[in-house]
């Protein structure tokens, strides 16, 4: 066993070191690397935790948090918002709907009122379903 | 029995006398020690590990030997903190990729959760906040797209980019 490339780890290596990198820096860092990084990112055995703060350069955090909200839904764990400027941008693009089946936790931090009004009825589909 | 100690031999032949307390914070030793009613006196082949990274592994669970035990990993949304690296372990871990990669293969092998956690949140530290063109270099990693999948990679984004 010697190995010089990160490429010679297994897939499962990799998810152990991907459970400490949220969604969006996954994507950031992986995406568009090679085929065997492409097809691991986009796997449903890789669960991806998104933790979002709007703090960041915005087109670099806006381009990865589509990408992942519109190709990865089914392999979503976790939403976490810190919502402040452009909030409504964000929240348009989370549409919770039934191909989030791995989604097990969403937590909307700063959300205002009339933004939560407008998530809530959707939301609370899926939250039957949980009971 | 502290103080007890056991062969263990690695690939490239070399063997080591490890105090058994050490030696069984691998569980898979542990378990060839107790399940497999291995001798104690026997050697124990390590098929998957040369001696450079093994003198490290016991290194690392000889200043480690006394630690509490982790907690089970029961919530797969708790979050991992990527800045829990004691001063001590990013010492152990100021080593080139291949032997860090190695580190990461041994502990997985020998199953010592601390060591591959500890080993796993370093890689994760490289690549936190870096572009894919960073992780290439970062890595050396190869592009093996065809330009045909190049190309419906960047339609696939304009369209999401778009929607």
């Amino acid at each position: 066993m010697s190995i010089n490339s990160i490429e010679n780890l297994c897939d499962e290596l990799f998810y152990e070191i991907f459970d400490y990198l949220n969604g969006c820096e996954l994507y950031y860092a992986f995406s568009n690397l090679n085929s065997r990084f492409q097809q691991l990112i986009n796997s449903s055995s890789l669960l991806l935790k998104l933790k979002l703060i709007y703090s960041r350069t915005q087109e670099i955090f806006m381009n990865n948090y589509q990408q992942v909200l519109c190709f990865n839904k089914n392999q979503i764990l976790s939403i976490h918002l810190w919502l402040s400027e452009n909030t409504n941008q964000i929240i348009s693009l989370l549409n919770i709907d039934s191909s989030f089946i791995r989604l097990e936790s969403l937590i909307l931090n700063s959300i205002e009122p009339d933004l939560l009004n407008k998530l809530l009825p959707t939301l609370i589909v899926y939250l039957v379903f949980s009971h | 029995m502290a103080g007890h100690k056991i062969k263990l031999q690695s690939n490239d032949g070399d063997i080591f006398d490890v105090e058994v307390e050490i030696a069984k914070l691998s569980i898979t030793i542990k378990t060839m020690l107790e399940d497999l009613s291995m001798n104690e006196e026997e050697i124990i082949p390590l098929p998957n590990i040369n001696s450079a990274i093994f003198k490290k592994v016991i290194q690392w669970t000889t200043h480690h030997k006394d630690d509490p035990p982790l907690p089970p990993e029961d919530d797969e949304n708790r979050e991992k903190n990527t800045n829990d690296i004691s001063s001590w372990d990013q010492e152990f871990l100021k080593v080139d990729q291949g032997t860090l990669f190695e580190l990461i293969l041994a502990a997985n092998y020998l199953d010592i959760k601390g060591l591959l956690d500890v080993t796993c949140t370093s890689v994760a530290n490289m690549i936190k906040g870096k572009t894919s063109e960073e992780i290439r270099q970062t890595f050396n990693i190869k592009n093996d797209f065809t330009p045909q999948e190049e190309e419906q990679i960047k339609k696939e984004n304009e369209w999401c980019e778009n929607k």
